[in-house]
């Protein structure tokens, strides 16, 4: 036995001779009656505040690292768990969005996301599937097209600054709606075709 | 001392003190809950006798002492508690209630065989939990002198594990 495993025994049985929770509680109730412990109120619950506050902190950054992982990665697709909090995310920094100005720029990063995140989980697909390739590359080419194709219509509307002002807004949210629509449409190919070769 | 401030003092020390009761009694977890309740209600009542400038552990260690050696003299006349202390951890219902680790028995046994202030710093630091800081006071030391004495007891339990008769 070294020094470290010496003391991790002693801090084994030390953990044994705790008083029970229920004996210190009580004792403290007891004093409390006898009027020994006048108690501030933010003394009394500093160990329950404590606690609270370690396990809400310990709760917060767990979803913020969920969501931050959910909306950025680029490999959270449909079939990924964490895809309707993404969806979520989206709809709210959609919403958050004030002006349809504001909201067709939104619309049209979330796009341009959608189409990186497709056009890679496609070659992320083909470099592990290689008895596949034959599929993979027909696939690939496929959507590799429609990406191309969505990046440029997107990338002419985000240059025609026409294409922003107030009496345009309608058919901008629409075009990026079909948009959108289409993505979605390719990436449900590509998950069934992926379920198809397995 | 303000006795308001006693709900702080009891919340710190209150498993320290506990703990200190327990390995002295025996491991009797009912009779070291009674000791550390009257430990307390005594601490409650001579808190505002209590200088500030004195440690607070050192006079807490003080009344918990005094009060177990009154009570061990009550329960056992003629018996000096400073002689059964060493030999405290060796009792036989201490020992079952840490023997279901072979090792963890063997560590108490070895710690009645080393001397009796080093076993009481390492008793008092690794089974009570009492800081360096807090000892300063009981053992009229440094604290970097009692870290070094810890480390050197510690070796010598190592080396008494290793071959008892050393």
């Amino acid at each position: 036995m070294n020094l470290w495993n010496i003391k991790r025994r002693f801090a084994s049985m030390s953990r044994h001779a705790r008083p029970d929770r229920e004996f210190v509680n009580a004792l403290r109730r007891e004093l409390q009656i006898k009027g020994y412990l006048s108690v501030p109120y933010f003394q009394r619950f500093h160990v329950w505040w404590k606690r609270a506050l370690a396990t809400s902190s310990l709760v917060i950054f767990g979803l913020i690292g969920t969501g931050t992982y959910a909306y950025a990665s680029p490999s959270v697709l449909p079939d990924h768990p964490l895809y309707p909090v993404r969806t979520t995310l989206e709809q709210a920094e959609l919403n958050v969005a004030r002006g349809a100005k504001a909201k067709a720029r939104v619309q049209s990063k979330l796009i341009a996301r959608h189409l990186h995140a497709l056009s890679k989980s496609v070659s992320v697909q083909e470099r592990f599937e290689d008895e596949e390739a034959d599929e993979q590359d027909v696939i690939h080419e496929d959507v590799q097209d429609v990406v191309t194709l969505e990046q440029q219509i997107l990338s002419e509307m985000t240059v025609d600054k026409a294409l922003f002002d107030e009496d345009e807004n309608i058919l901008l949210n629409k075009a990026l709606k079909e948009q959108a629509r289409r993505v979605q449409q390719r990436l449900q190919v590509v998950k069934r075709h992926r379920q198809n070769t397995r | 001392m303000d006795k308001r401030h006693f709900a702080t003092f009891y919340e710190t020390y209150v498993e320290r003190i506990y703990k200190f009761v327990f390995y002295r009694v025996g491991g009797n977890k009912a009779l070291a809950q009674d000791l550390t309740q009257d430990v307390f209600l005594k601490a409650f009542q001579a808190f505002d006798r209590y200088d500030p400038a004195v440690s607070q552990v050192s006079w807490l260690y003080t009344i918990a002492r005094n009060h177990l050696i009154n009570d061990h003299a009550k329960r056992r006349p003629g018996v000096d508690l400073e002689e059964v202390e060493g030999t405290m951890l060796a009792a036989e219902d201490v020992r079952g209630r840490f023997a279901q680790r072979h090792d963890e028995q063997k560590l108490l046994e070895t710690l009645t065989m080393i001397p009796v202030e080093d076993a009481k710093l390492v008793r008092m630091k690794y089974l009570e939990g009492w800081s360096f800081q807090d000892l300063e006071a009981i053992f009229e030391k440094k604290s970097g002198a009692l870290r070094v004495q810890a480390t050197r007891a510690l070796k010598k339990v190592k080396q008494l594990l290793r071959d008892p008769h050393s």
